[in-house]
């Protein structure tokens, strides 16, 4: 016998539970009915995916991501040890910067300026092991023509800038000499960094003097193939350096940029951005364009070597897979030393650290698997900038 | 002697007239190809569907004697009764610069030719827009249009955008119209503010459109970064300009006189700058017309682009030619 059934009538200990009972029924309820919809989220619903096949958009064009450059954090030929692990990723392009100041090129100044391609030749040589074609960074400035010696500041004397890049493209794409078709020459890497000489579209320390010096060099270089001179390789995509450049007069065969965002969206609205500013200059609207850098972060970081930057590429490439850029250059296929702890931006670690590849590696070997015509997924071939599917 | 060498001078005279009229005509004639010219058009220009029929509509490039790199397609269709599904570049523009974008009421692609060497020169289908209807019309039908931001970039030519004229497509959905919004679509405001007897503009010429831009002309240079755009339009229209490179897109009201102006209430850069001015008709036609000029942003300066040769040069030189070609005969005698 409880306290209140011994104080109350057993009519009003019945009342009260009738009460207590009609008070919290629906409270239940409630309960019940909330905890169904967490269990129902927590097991995750099929999606309603619906294909239509009937509804054939454009060939889907693979070429354009299989692209890589390979930083300079050894001046040595480091793709020398995975030719055969780059080599499976069919690459159509491979990037190399630091040419002047990790290879010993150059030597002298002025009439007496030498060449000795030995080293640089080894790295290039590398590169067309793997079946690609080179992109080469005009980088940096030779210390032996540079104003106080420093490879990031202008030389001396501008002829001996001109006539370095003359005899780059003459050997590279010299009919007489490596005879190589369809090189690309990108002038400089980064030059808006302060590390990289912290280079403006105008002013004293001109990109745009450094630019049509080497357009002198390319200008003058003889029997050679076809080849391709461009920048202006910055940070990102900025719309002062990318008008400054096709306003120069200067030869411009393609525009470049470098591409450090998280967001995938961020990467096609570049390359809508970058039509629209082009528009009023018909000529260079076709012109190659080419992201000779990107990845999520330009800072090193632990998640390079994490299913994150498998999958953020993926979106990345997913957003380009149609209006998008002529190389998307993936940064980069080996790390460089020292990078233990896995925050190196290679799809491969260095050979110090057992070669092994990373998740994102594995992203490139979809290639064939991605051929075909783009089909549209009903409600979601709308592009939209809230559409972040791949 | 004497006589053979006058017959001689005479003959060439005779010779050189034809000449001099003959290289006159060619001048002319490349003029007339460096003015813009190029129009599109949707294909069909009629359709009749059944709701939940879906179906496509071509977007069809005549370049006339331009030679076109790039187009940036802008449709707009009422989304009460249709809805886009796919948009994707046609075979003349086999280049898809910027993917397709469709959102309600609109659709959108950017394509190129394969390359400057290779330009749309031909007359074909630049884009297909599929479309599906999603509500009857009644007796009445929905138009598919171009926008005025619709834009076709060509070669060597005196403003960028060459495109002078657009043809939209009528449709017509078997079923009863959907009711009335108190929100009008872009199609019904437009079209809404125009003069009824504007005739359809299928022709690159651009004398005959009804729309013209009449200051700043082309490759003008200019101090202002804020230059008045004046131009004439049917009395009471509304004209559509978009000023690039950084879009801006107003819209003006025609007065009574048929004259419009604009005065860009946002500084623009210094550089070169494209304005196209549109209107659409009331047979849904989008008549456009387009100039560019330089902000060179200091008194003085000169424009940066090229102009074009004149006549009077050529004939001037020619004068000379066979004054000099005549002297030569003669001085021996």
């Amino acid at each position: 016998m409880t306290f209140l059934t011994q104080q109350t009538k057993p009519r009003t200990v019945s009342l009260i539970s009738v009460l207590a009972l009609l008070v919290f029924l629906p409270l239940m309820l409630l309960a019940v009915q909330n905890i169904a919809v967490l269990i129902t989220r927590a097991t995750g619903t099929p999606a309603n995916i619906v294909v239509d096949t009937t509804s054939v958009l454009e060939p889907i064009d693979t070429n354009f991501y299989h692209a890589f450059a390979q930083g300079g954090e050894e001046s040595t030929d480091m793709l020398a040890p995975v030719i055969g692990d780059i080599r499976a990723l069919r690459p159509k392009v491979i990037r190399l910067d630091h040419l002047y100041d990790h290879y010993d090129v150059v030597s002298g100044s002025g009439g007496s300026i030498a060449f000795n391609w030995t080293k640089l030749d080894a790295a290039v040589n590398s590169i067309l092991a793997t079946g690609a074609r080179p992109i080469l960074a005009l980088s940096y400035m030779p210390s032996s023509i540079a104003q106080g010696g420093s490879v990031i500041n202008p030389p001396n004397d501008w002829n001996d800038w001109a006539t370095v890049v003359q005899r780059t493209i003459e050997h590279f794409s010299g009919k007489g000499e490596r005879n190589l078709s369809g090189v690309y020459y990108e002038v400089w890497n980064e030059p808006d960094l302060a590390q990289f000489g912290g280079w403006k579209p105008g002013g004293a320390k001109s990109y745009m003097t450094l630019y049509q010096y080497a357009s002198t060099g390319a200008r003058r270089a003889q029997n050679v193939n076809t080849f391709y001179l461009g920048g202006p390789s910055t940070t990102g995509l900025y719309k002062t350096w990318i008008l400054a450049l096709v306003q120069s007069g200067a030869r411009v065969d393609f525009l470049s940029w470098h591409t450090y965002q998280a967001d995938p969206i961020q990467y096609d609205r570049d390359q809508r951005n970058v039509i629209e500013w082009l528009l009023p200059y018909p000529r260079f609207t076709l012109i190659p364009k080419l992201i000779t850098e990107f990845g999520f972060t330009g800072d090193k970081s632990t998640l390079y070597g994490a299913h994150y930057a498998a999958a953020h590429a993926a979106a990345v490439i997913r957003q380009l897979i149609t209006g998008g850029p002529t190389y998307l250059v993936s940064f980069q296929p080996k790390d460089g030393p020292g990078q233990e702890s896995g925050n190196g931006w290679g799809l491969i670690t260095h050979e110090t650290n057992g070669l092994r590849k990373k998740p994102r590696y594995y992203i490139f070997s979809f290639r064939r698997r991605h051929l075909g015509d783009r089909l549209c997924q009903r409600q979601r071939c709308r592009h939209t900038d809230t559409a972040g599917e791949f | 002697m004497k006589k053979i060498f006058l017959y001689v001078a005479i003959g060439l005279t005779l010779l050189a007239i034809p000449a001099t009229v003959f290289l006159v005509g060619q001048q002319q004639e490349i003029r007339k190809r460096a003015a813009p010219a190029t129009t599109l058009s949707l294909s069909p220009t009629t359709v009749t569907k059944e709701i939940n029929e879906t179906f496509k509509l071509n977007v069809d490039i005549d370049p006339a004697t331009n030679q076109v790199t790039t187009v940036k397609v802008y449709l707009t269709y009422d989304p009460a009764v249709l809805t886009a599904t796919a948009i994707t570049n046609g075979a003349n523009a086999p280049k898809i610069l910027t993917s397709g974008i469709i959102e309600s009421g609109t659709a959108s692609i950017t394509v190129g030719a394969a390359s400057n060497a290779q330009p749309i020169a031909t007359r074909g289908t630049v884009a297909v827009i599929t479309l599906q209807a999603i509500a009857g019309t009644g007796t009445a039908t929905s138009n598919v249009q171009f926008a005025s931001n619709t834009f076709v970039g060509g070669l060597n030519e005196p403003t960028a955008n060459v495109l002078v004229g657009t043809t939209g497509a009528s449709v017509t959905v078997s079923g009863a119209a959907p009711s009335l919004t108190p929100t009008a679509t872009p199609s019904a405001t437009l079209t809404s503010t125009l003069t009824p007897t504007l005739p359809a503009t299928t022709s690159g010429e651009a004398t005959s459109s009804a729309i013209q831009i009449v200051s700043p002309t082309a490759n003008d240079s200019v101090t202002s970064t804020s230059p008045t755009i004046q131009g004439k339009a049917p009395p009471g229209s509304t004209v559509t300009l978009t000023i690039y490179s950084e879009p801006q897109t107003v819209t003006v009201t025609v007065d009574a006189d048929g004259n419009w102006s604009y005065t860009p209430t946002t500084a623009l850069e210094t550089g070169p700058h494209n304005v196209v001015a549109s209107v659409i008709t009331a047979s849904g036609a989008t008549e456009t017309a387009s100039t560019s000029f330089v902000i060179s942003g200091e008194e003085g300066s000169s424009s940066d682009i090229p102009v074009s040769g004149s006549i009077e040069t050529t004939i001037l030189l020619m004068a000379i030619g066979i004054a000099l070609l005549l002297f030569g005969a003669i001085v021996p005698i």
